[in-house]
């Protein structure tokens, strides 16, 4: 359980923070203003109009459905913002533009539109718009009636908003994929040949409907705004535009479709009951004029900057004392392109330390032309107190319509310095601007003079061939003993019969020297032995080799008959010492062993020979 | 085992037991003596006194010549030679010694400055022919000393023979991989002591010692005069024969010099 005490503070914090988040909120909303208008009062009939609903002081505003008016019909709505300057610093600015086209004669009330932010509902006032006769051919004739030949149903056309224009001012291309009494789908243009320029896209098509040469048409416009980058004639384009006709089928399916027809046919197509057929659209290139920038009048602070700009500077805070830093903020905005274009900002001297400044770009979306802003921050540290003001700044920029070079100045920046001098102090901490280390004299280093170096041997360590030589032949002694080991030790784990070989002179004497027994037990040992020995030693099985076959087993692997003779001489006598009384006579039984030896050693020779 | 083999071979080709005609004692105290004269020569020269310095200067580097001369030629006798001759204004000997030290302390940036020094004090400007992106590649060439390298090569062989040794007991796939490494770095530093073996036995560079010399078509007196190089001209040898030197520069600028015109690094 939480004890109250604990609890009440949490609570006043809560309690403080929803009051200052209310409070916020109403205070922005106190900010926002709400304003409608139409580029014209009076419209023709068939012929489309903007309706523009422009929001001060907010962004995040949600707009309304549009309502249901008898009269007119919505086409299109689009959102565009900027940022604007006044008095009270920035303002952003939403535009909410409407494409309204009328249908109907008559005088139309578009009732208020109730746009909100956060919690607070704006409302527009009512707007009157009068809808005349035309004097064209109505929509609906034209709608009906396809304008003129095939070529005059579907075409491209681009223009340019100017035809002269200057190095790096914009220039706004407008591209219009126009066609009427027939259907089109997936326009795909093409890429621009745009040498010399540099191309911006300035927001996706947008499909609506104009009035072209008194037909009624449907429109995909795209805006791009381009920049020339080298003087001379450049052109744009040529244009080309890929789409897809779409010609009604002749129905002659049967429901439901076989399997072949479904998947023959994309679903689309199928259903929409057209087939496609793509279709190029061209139009031609755009020339264009392009003078280069005047020399004359070109002042030094101009880093490229072509358009026409509004600038505003400030320094926070104001009231320092020395060693303090200021932030002097410069924004640049206005219609043309800010992206490489750079300001004078303030100069470091001996009472104020100027730092890099930090570079903010951002490209305000909105109407047809390309906004863009450029915000400077630097960071001057004040180290003197007789410091009065921050010298100005200043940006240079052309403006293309007045064929001029503009500077705008902004300071000197008062600032209130109080306080002792510390410019010691700084001068001391602040970092230190490097550079490179200059020599300022050449000579030589000096002699070594350390003598053990002499003793050293100029190379290796300084050994005798020869005891060089057994340095290093004692590991390769080793290295190829080790191989021969391990060739050893392989053959003897894989190869039975080589182990049983290698293993059967040292099994059969071990099994002579167990000693101690009785006679009929010696001879045993010994025909076991013998036998057991030829059976390892030639890799047979230990029971086909008995005292009636070893004689023969013995020749047939090439061993001399002298020597089978005395095996078969041994092992009869074995047989008689254990089967007949004869087996008592000690002195005999003695001696067996000592011949088995004897023999084992000389039949080990003689089938190693083999 | 071909590898191992080739090793052994060229190690023992390259080793070479200490060797001089002078006790090390007695070279230990003449290494003293020069260094002795050398610092003696400088105080000389500050006091501006330029005849008994220079005179000191001749005492110190007959000294380390001679130090060079039996068998002591180590790196630090080649730089206080070089040192010295730098005083007595003899650039190519001094680029001679610097070079020579270079080739037993590749690394050393007391002489790297010095050699330096003395080559902006030469009158030819001769482009230097050292790629760095050799040197960079074949590092432990260029930047191990003779003796460095074969002690690595040593202790390479003795590591991989171990390595063999328990690969043939053990078949493990890192020992294998681990062998094969050894063998590859016991290739590299045989290879490298090889070279540097042969440049040694071999030298194909010199350097211009005298003020001025022609450079001839022939090994001839009477033969035309090329072009001139001056003290300190680093150049490469094509040939040697009888008192005389085939140099080269490039393409253009090669012929023959008498070979107490220059030394041979």
């Amino acid at each position: 359980m939480m004890p109250l005490r604990s609890l009440v503070p949490k609570l006043v914090v809560a309690s403080a923070l929803v009051y200052a988040t209310f409070l916020s909120e109403s205070v922005a909303a106190a900010d926002v203003s709400v304003e409608a208008s139409v580029d014209r009062q009076k419209v023709p009939v068939g012929e489309v109009f903007a309706l523009t609903v422009t929001v001060r002081g907010a962004t995040n505003v949600s707009p309304p459905v549009f309502p249901s008016v008898d009269g007119i019909r919505l086409l299109s709505s689009r959102v565009a913002s900027r940022i604007t300057t006044g008095t009270g610093g920035f303002q952003a600015e939403v535009n909410h533009i409407y494409e309204l086209q009328a249908v109907k004669v008559g005088k139309v009330e578009i009732p208020p539109l109730a746009f909100r932010a956060g919690r607070t509902s704006h409302p527009t006032q009512r707007i009157s718009v009068e809808i005349v006769e035309a004097v064209s051919p109505s929509p609906s004739a034209t709608a009906s009636s396809p304008p003129g030949p095939p070529d005059k149903r579907l075409f491209l056309r681009a223009f340019a908003e100017v035809t002269d224009a200057y190095v790096g001012q914009q220039v706004p291309v407008t591209i219009q994929l126009c066609w009427a009494g027939i259907r089109i789908s997936s326009p795909r243009l093409h890429p621009i040949q745009t040498e010399g320029f540099r191309r911006v896209s300035l927001r996706d098509a947008v499909q609506t409907s104009r009035t072209i040469d008194g037909s009624r048409y449907d429109v995909v416009e795209i805006t791009e705004v381009y920049f020339p980058l080298i003087p001379g004639r450049l052109k744009i384009g040529p244009f080309r535009i890929t789409c897809d006709l779409l010609v009604p089928r002749q129905s002659t399916r049967r429901w439901p479709p076989s399997i072949d027809e479904f998947f023959d046919s994309d679903i689309g197509t199928f259903f929409g009951n057209f087939s496609r057929t793509p279709i190029d659209v061209t139009a031609d290139e755009i020339l264009l004029n392009v003078r280069p920038l005047p020399e004359e009048g070109k002042p030094p602070s101009f880093s490229g900057a072509v358009g026409n700009f509004s600038v505003v500077a400030d320094v926070r805070p104001t009231d320092i004392t020395p060693g303090d830093g200021v932030t002097v903020t410069m924004t640049v905005h206005g219609e043309g392109d800010l992206e490489t274009a750079t300001a004078s900002l303030v100069k470091g001297s001996d009472s104020l330390r100027a730092f890099p400044p930090d570079i903010s770009f951002h490209v305000l979306q909105n109407t047809d032309r390309l906004h863009t802003q450029k915000i400077f921050k630097q960071l001057v540290v004040v180290q003197s107190a007789d410091v009065r003001d921050i010298p100005p700044v200043e940006f240079s920029y052309f403006n293309p319509a007045s064929s001029e070079y503009v500077t705008v100045s902004k300071g000197p920046f008062p600032v209130n310095v109080t306080g002792a001098d510390t410019s010691f102090l700084s001068a001391t901490q602040s970092p230190v601007s490097k550079s490179d280390v200059s020599i300022l004299s050449r000579g030589l280093f000096g002699i070594k003079t350390d003598v053990s170096a002499i003793t050293l041997p100029q190379t290796g360590f300084g050994l005798s061939p020869i005891v060089l030589a057994a340095v290093l032949g004692v590991p390769l002694i080793i290295v190829s003993t080790s191989w021969i080991v391990s060739r050893k030790v392989e053959r003897l784990r894989l190869d039975n019969a080589y182990a049983r070989s290698l293993r059967a002179r040292k099994g059969a004497l071990a099994e002579l020297n167990l000693g101690g027994d009785a006679a009929a037990d010696t001879c045993s040992k010994v025909a076991r032995a013998l036998c057991g020995f030829v059976a390892d030693k030639l890799d047979l099985p230990i029971g086909s080799v008995t005292t009636d076959s070893v004689g023969n087993v013995l020749l047939r692997s090439g061993v001399r008959g002298d020597l089978v003779d005395d095996v078969l001489e041994v092992l009869h006598e074995c047989d008689r010492g254990r089967f007949s009384g004869r087996s008592a006579e000690p002195k005999l039984t003695g001696d067996l062993p000592n011949k088995a030896r004897a023999l084992i050693r000389e039949l080990d020779k003689s089938i190693r020979k083999k | 085992m071909r590898a191992l083999a080739t090793a052994i071979l060229l190690m023992l080709l390259a080793a070479r037991p200490v060797q001089g005609r002078l006790p090390p004692a007695e070279a230990i105290t003449l290494f003293a003596e020069a260094n002795e004269a050398y610092l003696s020569a400088e105080k000389l020269s500050e006091e501006r006194n330029a005849a008994a310095a220079a005179s000191k200067y001749d005492t110190a580097r007959d000294a380390y010549e001679h130090l060079a001369a039996d068998g002591f030629g180590r790196a630090c006798v080649y730089y206080n030679l070089g040192n010295t001759y730098a005083k007595l204004g003899r650039w190519g000997h001094s680029i001679w010694s610097y070079r020579r030290a270079l080739r037993l302390a590749p690394r050393d940036a007391d002489t790297i400055a010095n050699l330096a020094y003395v080559r902006d004090k030469s009158l030819d400007a001769i482009p230097r022919r050292e790629s760095a992106f050799i040197r960079s590649l074949l590092f432990w060439h260029f930047g191990l000393s003779p003796r460095e390298t074969q002690i690595v090569a040593f202790f390479a062989y003795y590591l991989a023979c171990v390595a063999l040794c328990l690969c043939f007991f053990f078949r493990l796939h890192l020992l294998k991989k681990l062998t094969y490494l050894l063998i590859v770095l016991l290739i590299a530093f045989v290879s490298s002591a090889a070279v540097k073996f042969v440049d040694h036995k071999r030298p194909g560079e010199a350097v211009i010692v005298a003020e001025s010399v022609d450079v001839l078509s022939g090994p001839s007196d009477s033969t035309e005069a090329r072009f001139r190089l001056h003290s300190g001209a680093e150049v490469k040898l094509e040939q040697t024969g009888d008192g005389w030197l085939k140099i080269y520069v490039d393409k253009e600028r090669r012929g023959w010099v008498p070979s107490s015109a220059c030394r041979v690094i």
